[in-house]
Order: C-alpha cells, then structure tokens, then sequence
C-alpha cells in the first residue's frame, strides 16, 4: 500500500510496480537519478576496461609473454578501447551532464525526460551486448577504430569472396555502436534543447556555467559527427551481410574511405571526450582558488572554436597512408592551429590559480593534475602533427602515450575530479579526503610510470598492438615499468572504490555546500529534491549561488557581463 | 506582480504566491484531489481521517507526501501560473523508454541472428513508440 498526504487528507492506494524501489529506477525519468545510472554504469564499464588494460599488460610485462594467445590478444585490446571510450568515459561525462545541467541552469529537469532515460537504456543494453560477445568467443578484435580491410568481409556474394573478419566480431562492434550511437544522439539532443530553452530567468549564455557551455559544445559535435560513424558502420554492415563493395579494393571499392569516414567522427570524439572534462576543471579551480574564474569568455569561446577546428583535423590520422602533399600541410596546419583555442585555456587555469587562496583538497588535486597531464598529452599531439615526425612514430607505441595522456591524464581525471567535488552533492556525504589523496597521488605516479616509457617504445620503434616481442630490442625494461604503473594504477582504482564504500557507510555529512561554491547545483538540499528548486532562482550574475551568500560583494554589484 | 532589475533591465514575473493564495489552494486542492480519488475508487478509507494514517516509508512516500506547491509554467493548455502540486509538473515515470531500448537492441540482433528475429523486433519498436506516443502525461 502506498499512502499520500497532502493537507490533512490521506489517500490510501495500491502501490504500483513503478514505486518499488526496482521499478522507480526502471521507471525513472528524473535526471538526476539517470544522471546517477549513467555513473554507475561508466563505473562498472571502467572496471571491465581496466581489467582488460591489465590483461593487455601482463602478456606485454616480459618479452615473449604468452599469458593469452594471440587471437584472444586482439579481442582484449580492441574491447579496451571500445570500452574505455564508448561505455566509460563517454557516459560518465553524460552522467555528470544528466545530473548537473539542468541544477546549473536552475531548471527542474531536461527537456526531454523521457528520452533521456531511452538514452540511458540504451546505453545500458548496447554496453551489455557489445561485451555479451565476450561469452560466445567473437568479441570485436579489428581496433577501436575497425580499419577496413581488417574488418571487412567479401562474403558469399563478393566476387572475390575476401574475408578478411569471418565471424560475427565485427557485427558487434558495428550493431553494438550503432546502438550506443543513438544513445548518444538523444542525450545531446537533451541537452541541447535543455541548455537553449530552459535557463533559469536572468542566465543568459554569458552567464551560464562553463561545465554547461562545454556540454553544449559536446552535444553539437555528437549531432554532427556521429552520423558518419553510423554511416559508414552501414556501409560495411552491408559490405559484410549483403555484398556491397565499399571498402572491397577487389571490385573497385576502396578502404582509405572507411579512415575517412571514421575519422571525421574519431578526432571530433576525442574533443567529445575531452571538452566535458575542460567544463568540470573549469568549474572546480575557481571554487578552490576563491577567485572567479580569468577569461570566463576566452575559456567559453574557446571551447567553440575547438568544436569547429575538430571538423578540420581529421587527417592527421592518416599522414601515412600517402596523402597528397597539400592535403598533408593542410592537416598539419589545422592541427597546430587548434592548440591555440587549447591552450588558451590553459593559461586561464593557470591565471585563475594565481594570487588565489588555494586550497588542495581532493577536487582541486585532481583538476591540477589535469592541466599538467593534458599538457603533456597536448605537446605530444602537436608533435604527431609535424607529418615527419609522425611518418616516424605512427602506429607506434608514441601513439598509445599520447592518447592516453589525452584520454586518462585528461578526461578520466577531470572524471575524477568532478566525482570528488559532486559526490557531496549526489550522495549528502563527502569522500574521505585521505584516501582521495592516495588515490590522486597512485594514479598520478601509476599513469606517469605506464604511459611515460611508452614513448620511448615508440621512438624505439615498437609498434602497437603487438601481440609479443623478442628480448633483444632494448624493449624489456621499459615494456615491465609500463605495466607495473599499470598495477599501481589498479591500486589507485581500488581506494577509489574502497573510499565508495567506505563513505556511503560511514561517510561524515557534508551539508548543502560542502566547498563554499559558486554556482546553482549547491544552492538546494544536498541530494537535491525531486523538484530541484522550489522556486526557479534569477540570476544576475556567473557567480549567483555566491551572490546569494555574499550579498556585499555580490558579482552583479561590482562587474556586468 | 514581483519585478526584479537585473542590469538595468526590469523582469517582471507574475506570482500569485502569498500565503493567502497558498492557504487556499492548499484546502481547495487537497479536498479537490481527494473526492476525485474516492470518485475513482482510489481511496479506501474516509478521505478526511488522518488520524490512523500510517507513516510514510520510503523516501519517496515522504517526499510525495511532504509535495509542496508551485508555480506551474503553460502545460498543454493550462493556465500558466496557477498553483500547483510540485509532484504535477514533475515528469512521470514511464516504462516505454526502456520497452523502445531493448525493442531496439532485438531488431540489430536480428541483423546477426535471423530475418525472423528482425521481424519480431520491428514489431516491438512499432509497439513500443506507440505506447510512447500515446501514454498519459
């Protein structure tokens, strides 16, 4: 029996499945609970991503290694990148997103609720398949990025009948993106729609905060660039299953059209990744500098033009596959020039830190980080862009340094750092600050450590994604400290996990605004109703959770924009 | 009528929010909501007896039974800025979102599996988008 109260009347009633505590989850269209799924599910996803990165490690530890056979090799490596990509890293910052932006905006939900738990569903059941391949032994094994001819198939109706991929291992990556692919379309739509139309009163787009313009940026690189993942995952659906030739070269299809295609979604997706992570670092360093943040404008406006140069850089992938000379310069080019929008932020970071009272707790150590990894993952990307230098490193182990500079120095610590500073808002307790320290300070050493002598192993000439290798190319050292960092960070996950625990058992409260912050999320109840806000709060300023606190020095007061 | 200047530009925002108005929409609407429960049947015990209601016992009881009222904005029709239930404007929960996902992931695998299966999952996605379409809101 389920019992409502309102006033001084009880209305008594059968309670339903959708207000079981099961069937409110599956029912949900709260974005804060979808916000909260879409964590976990990253989360869980990333523990399987990391246990295959560890898998990766230990046959790659010795030279020789034959910890799996080289097939099984092919699968684990290639399910690391689909994992830690699609169903990690992605929903998590969709989750961030789910949860936040509409608090940030001072709405009570996203436009769309309905939808947005689709998004999330989908998610779910597209993750879940894609790894399901693992139980019939045919998981995806051509490459996060599924190079034709490796994946294609001639089939039964090709004149050549090449098959490059028998098995289904392709289909899933395809079916299993594709389904992720919509997933991803409806939340940025969401959020789109969300961010233009339902601004608390007062929140122009100059006032609104940076995690939320980031997400913006985001979502209109996931419209635009998504489509050509779906399309060309078509066209090899159909070269695969119905005969096509897209990409056969035997019946004058060409496979330099699968990179192209791919690759006009893959490097927009690395900003997709990248942008949400920007939007959270630029929310936690003013909070814990006690400054607003340098260059509001410059940080937002930047983001903007990397939405537009991503579309631009495509090619840089593919210097080696004999572009024309002037298409090579114009990669080049456009790749150098999109680290200007970059590191104009970085300079903001840094501007926001200086004269700022700073205060290192767990968020801010995070998101310091960040800076300093992303630094290091950004130069070497600008070095991948001088086409000689990449001539020498590509498809090398330079290459995996670089990307994961990018991808785990940069978004899974702004991931991190994010979870630190919002945990006190999803769950009304705030992480242990000690083991948060640990787990910064094992996973700063541990990445540093796995991912540091893997551009020497490029230079050295090691390719990646090679299954073993002799002991006498002076790669052994270098190959065994990379995969202890991996352990170490292994440890780092695991007092993240074990702080998880810890504090939803015996975490201390936190209150409503645990850091002092600056924007709307804190300025409900800690977690937040149902509702969000009783009334919908104007907004006068960036800063209007502060000016609400700080009335004498209220931003609207002092400065307008 | 509640104006607010923000950068020398006067909003005015229309809320019919005093404890006057609350007071009144709190006794109309609670009696309202109550005789239309017991109209339909929902109702099992006399709708003015408070007395022996039990406590509420999840998180959820107690938000829905604590509901306070808002302003509500336009919704299909309504009057924008009547008072209303906060549980009213608040999205409901639904089951087709999660219908139209696994529909969806059955018609891919049909593409891997059979014609048949594909078949099944086309129909699923045609229920299912149809039961979206036409859910109560």
């Amino acid at each position: 029996m389920a019992t409502q109260t309102i006033g001084e009347t009880t209305v008594v009633r059968r309670r339903s499945f959708s207000e079981s505590y099961v069937g409110d989850w599956m029912t949900t269209t709260d974005h804060k609970k979808l916000g909260l799924m879409y964590i976990f599910t990253g989360f869980f996803f990333f523990l399987v991503g990391g246990m295959e990165a560890l898998l990766i490690r230990t046959q790659l530890a010795q030279p020789n290694g034959k910890v799996l056979d080289p097939q099984t090799y092919n699968q684990i490596f290639t399910m690391h990148g689909v994992t830690m990509i699609f169903l990690f890293v992605m929903p998590t910052l969709a989750g961030f997103g789910n949860y936040l932006v509409p608090l940030m905006l001072g709405a009570r939900d996203m436009a769309f609720p309905r939808m947005n738990a689709f998004g999330f569903w989908l998610l779910l059941f597209g993750g879940v398949f894609i790894q399901s391949s693992f139980l019939i032994g045919q998981a995806p094994d051509a490459g996060w990025f599924n190079y034709a001819p490796l994946s294609a198939a001639g089939g039964a109706f090709s004149p050549a009948h090449v098959i490059s991929t028998p098995g289904m291992n392709t289909d899933f990556w395809v079916l299993g993106t594709t389904l992720l692919g919509i997933s991803s379309i409806a939340g940025s739509l969401n959020f789109v729609v969300t961010i233009l139309k339902l601004r608390a009163p007062g929140m122009s787009v100059n006032r609104m905060p940076l995690f939320s313009w980031m997400i913006l940026v985001m979502s209109f690189l996931l419209l635009f660039a998504l489509p050509s993942l779906t399309v060309t995952s078509f066209l090899l659906l159909l070269d695969r299953h119905v005969g096509t030739h897209f990409f056969d070269y035997t019946a004058n299809g060409d496979p330099l059209l699968w990179q192209h295609l791919f690759w006009s979604f893959g490097h927009p997706e690395v900003y997709i990744l990248i942008l949400p992570a920007f939007g959270i670092v630029s929310e936690i360093i003013p909070v814990f500098s006690r400054k607003p943040i340098f260059g509001y404008t410059f940080i937002a406006w930047s983001g903007v033009a990397i939405g537009f140069l991503s579309f631009t850089v495509w090619a840089h992938h593919m210097f080696a596959v004999g572009l024309p000379s002037i298409a090579q310069a114009f990669f080049a080019t456009s790749t150098t020039l999109i680290a200007i929008p970059t590191a104009v932020k970085v300079f903001n970071w840094i501007a926001t830190m200086v004269g700022g009272k700073i205060s290192f707790k767990t968020p801010m150590l995070f998101a310091i980080g960040f800076v300093a990894m992303f630094l290091i993952g950004g130069l070497n990307g600008v070095a991948l862009a001088v086409v000689p230098f990449d001539y020498q490193v590509t498809d090398s182990y330079f290459v995996v340094a670089h990307i994961h500079y990018v991808l785990f120095g940069g978004s899974a610590f702004g991931i991190f750092a994010g979870l630190y500073y919002w945990f006190p808002k999803f769950t009304g307790k705030v992480l242990d600050e000690r083991l948060g320290k640990w787990h910064f300070w094992l996973a700063l050493i541990g990445m540093n450590l796995t991912f540091f002598p893997m551009h020497l192993l490029g230079i050295l000439g090691m390719p990646r994604r090679v299954y073993t290798f002799p002991g006498n190319l002076g790669w052994n050292e270098l190959n065994l400290l990379a995969s202890i960092g991996a352990f170490l960070i292994g440890v780092s996950v695991m007092v993240l996990f074990y702080n998880f625990i810890a504090t939803l058992k015996n975490g201390k409260k936190a209150g409503n605004d645990p850091w002092d912050a600056f924007t709307l999320e804190w300025d409900t109840s800690s977690p937040p109703k149902k509702y969000n806000f009783l009334e919908i709060p104007i907004v006068r300023s960036r800063r209007p959770f502060y000016d609400k606190k700080y009335p004498e020095t209220a931003d609207w007061k002092q400065v307008t924009h | 009528m509640n104006n607010y200047n923000i950068h020398n530009k006067t909003c005015s925002i229309s809320f019919p929010y005093n404890s006057a108005w609350q007071f009144i929409a709190r006794v109309v609407g609670t009696r309202f909501i109550a005789s239309v429960g017991g109209a339909v049947g929902l109702s099992s015990s006399s709708p003015s007896s408070t007395l022996d209601s039990p406590e509420p016992e999840t998180t959820q009881e107690t938000e829905q039974a604590q509901s306070p009222l808002v302003v509500s904005g336009k919704k299909r029709g309504k009057k924008k800025g009547r008072l209303v239930s906060v549980e009213e404007i608040m999205p409901k929960p639904s089951y087709w979102p999660l219908a139209l996902a696994v529909s969806f992931v059955v018609l891919l695998m049909g593409i891997m599996i059979s014609w048949i299966v594909i078949g099944v999952g086309a129909v699923l996605v045609i229920a299912s988008v149809m039961g979206w379409s036409l859910e109560r809101r």
